[in-house]
């Protein structure tokens, strides 16, 4: 099933950040990490991400180290500061209120993600 | 690993559309990384070698609305805060100095020099803050030797027999030594105790030319300047080593400094011998003496030769909130100090116009230097960090000095207060330090290690 994109824009940045608070990952990783876990509903393209990503490091809520990768590549890892932690935190209080607040007036069940 | 054509078409094309040429060897790295993966993801799923980068490419994204997207968050950034309270602190100095110089504003041609010196100190300001800092890890002991050679021969082919009006102009331009040592530790990275020793002695260069003119306060600034930075980047892990020898090493700029700070002082005492036993006027050497002798303030030809620690604590003891201070038993008044050459118009601003301007004063670049510490240490790239911690670090001494001469702790000849108790060619220094600030902080988040150690090769 294809979700409207206009639902995930808002709430990319706490997806992100819930990712970096599990590890310290890079782009890639990120995107296909989000794949896997929404099973298949959440396609973040790179175009999308790494404006994000780099928007939230000049916040300080995140920061970037780079590693080898074999070869002469090098990656950049992304890994949250307690800036970001406090941030997603509140951010997911937000969502747990929002998503709540629908699931009442939709007349599902009262759903509390942990 | 070399990247295909089209790969290399689109990361130039979102880079293009990224203004801040800085930031985009990073943006490319990244993005030709992940396309890497990318395409070696649908290798593994099947797909040629040709549909895998035509299937990367179409999943990036429009390169042009990516990097539109990249550039609104690679933008440099002024730090329009610290520009406002530069700019405060200036007005303020004008404001006090105009009423403590009062009618001789006008009578000794202040006003002319003062607007003089702050239009030359916008503009080099301005010119600072265009600078590209990168230079520094690109050539930093190129601009350093340069640097100490010009100095070297500044005062022989300019103005020779140690004029002592040129001091100040030659003690005000060492300042900017600092930043270039900071370009000096930042290309000894890694390189242990013995990268430790070496900065360590290259910072005894601008103190050893402050020793030959002499200008023993710039010495000072000088040396603890350079202490600081190389402290702070051996407390980092910089070179590599973290042990109590290369701390050791790291205050050899400020132990330096102090060493030759007390000759001077042992060839002041030579003087009074010389002065005793009769030098004719006109003898270079008594004239070079001369001018050391300039910097305790007491001897100061006389000026303030009324001032001494007693003194001083009671300008404090009787000065009120606002307006003149009490007279106390000693006699003690504002019209007893001389601040023409604004050594103690803060003492004088207490004296006349009570604590609440001193107080004002204090505050204000007290507040000025703490912000100018706290973005220093929010640099995440090494030598953005060195070099604002480097600024900051002489603001700090200098206001420092500034304060304890005019408490009566120190009886050296300070520079004037940064800023705000400041004119001429002191104006235009600290004016320079500010832009270069201004222009190292604005790449803050942009400029990454990896891509600033690239431009140094």
């Amino acid at each position: 099933m294809t979700v409207d994109k206009g639902l995930l824009a808002g709430s990319t940045a706490m997806l992100v950040l819930r990712l970096l608070e599990q590890e310290d990952m890079y782009g890639y990783q990120m995107i296909e990490t989000l794949r896997r876990e929404s099973e298949n509903v959440f396609e973040l393209k790179a175009g999308t991400l790494y404006p994000l990503l780099h928007s939230l490091e000049r916040k300080g809520l995140l920061e970037s180290y780079e590693q080898e990768a074999g070869g002469a590549r090098i990656r950049k890892y992304y890994r949250i500061t307690q800036k970001g932690i406090g941030f997603y935190r509140e951010k997911h209080r937000e969502w747990k209120k929002y998503s709540s607040a629908v699931n009442r007036v939709m007349g599902g069940a009262h759903c509390e993600a942990t | 690993m070399k990247q295909p054509d089209a790969f290399n078409r689109y990361i130039d094309e979102v880079c293009g559309q990224v203004r801040c040429k800085k930031a985009r060897p990073d943006i490319a790295g990244e993005l030709a990384a992940h396309m890497d993966d990318q395409q070696a993801a649908y290798e593994v799923m099947g797909l040629s070698e040709t549909e895998a980068r035509r299937e990367t490419v179409r999943q990036m994204g429009d390169p042009v609305t990516v990097g539109m997207a990249l550039d609104r968050t690679h933008r440099p950034t002024p730090d329009i805060a610290t520009l406002l309270a530069v700019m405060a602190l200036v007005l303020l100095g004008v404001y006090l100095q105009s009423i403590v110089l009062g009618g001789s504003w006008s009578e000794y041609h202040y006003l002319p020099h003062f607007a003089e010196a702050a239009a030359v100190g916008a503009a080099v300001m301005a010119a600072a803050y265009l600078l590209d800092f990168t230079l520094l890890a690109k050539y930093p002991l190129r601009f350093y030797l340069i640097a100490a050679l010009f100095f070297f021969l500044w005062p022989a082919v300019a103005f020779p027999a140690h004029q002592p009006w040129f001091t100040g102009y030659f003690g005000y331009t060492l300042l900017l030594f600092v930043p270039l040592y900071c370009g000096v530790i930042y290309a000894f990275k890694d390189k242990g105790r013995r990268g430790v020793l070496c900065c360590g002695l290259l910072a005894l260069l601008p103190s050893g030319l402050a020793f030959l003119q002499p200008a023993p306060t710039a010495m000072l600034i000088l040396g603890g300047s350079c202490c600081t930075v190389l402290c702070a980047a051996v407390l980092r892990g910089w070179f590599g080593r973290q042990d109590k020898y290369a701390f050791l090493l790291a205050v050899i700029p400020l132990v330096g400094a102090a060493v030759l700070f007390a000759v001077l002082l042992w060839w002041q005492s030579l003087l009074n011998a010389a002065t005793a036993t009769g030098i004719m006027p006109g003898d270079s050497r008594a004239i070079f003496l001369d001018s050391i002798m300039r910097y305790n303030t007491v001897s100061h030809t006389g000026m303030n030769a009324e001032l001494n620690w007693e003194n001083i604590q009671d300008v404090f003891a009787n000065a009120r909130l606002a307006g003149q201070m009490s007279v106390p038993p000693s006699g003690m008044q504002p019209g007893n100090i001389n601040f023409f050459q604004s050594d103690f118009m803060l003492l004088y601003i207490i004296a006349k116009y009570g604590w609440g301007p001193g107080l004002l004063v204090i505050g204000g670049i007290a507040a000025l230097v703490a912000r100018m510490f706290a973005l220093a240490f929010r640099q995440r790239n090494r030598l953005a960090f060195f070099v604002l911690l480097g600024i900051s670090s002489v603001f700090a001494i200098q206001s420092a000095i500034f304060f304890l001469t005019n408490f009566g702790i120190l009886t050296i000849r300070s520079f004037s207060l940064p800023l705000v108790l400041c004119t001429g060619w002191g104006l235009v220094v600290s004016m320079c330090l500010i832009g270069l600030f201004l222009s190292v902080y604005k790449y803050k988040g942009i400029i990454s290690e990896r891509a600033m150690r690239k431009a140094a090769g």
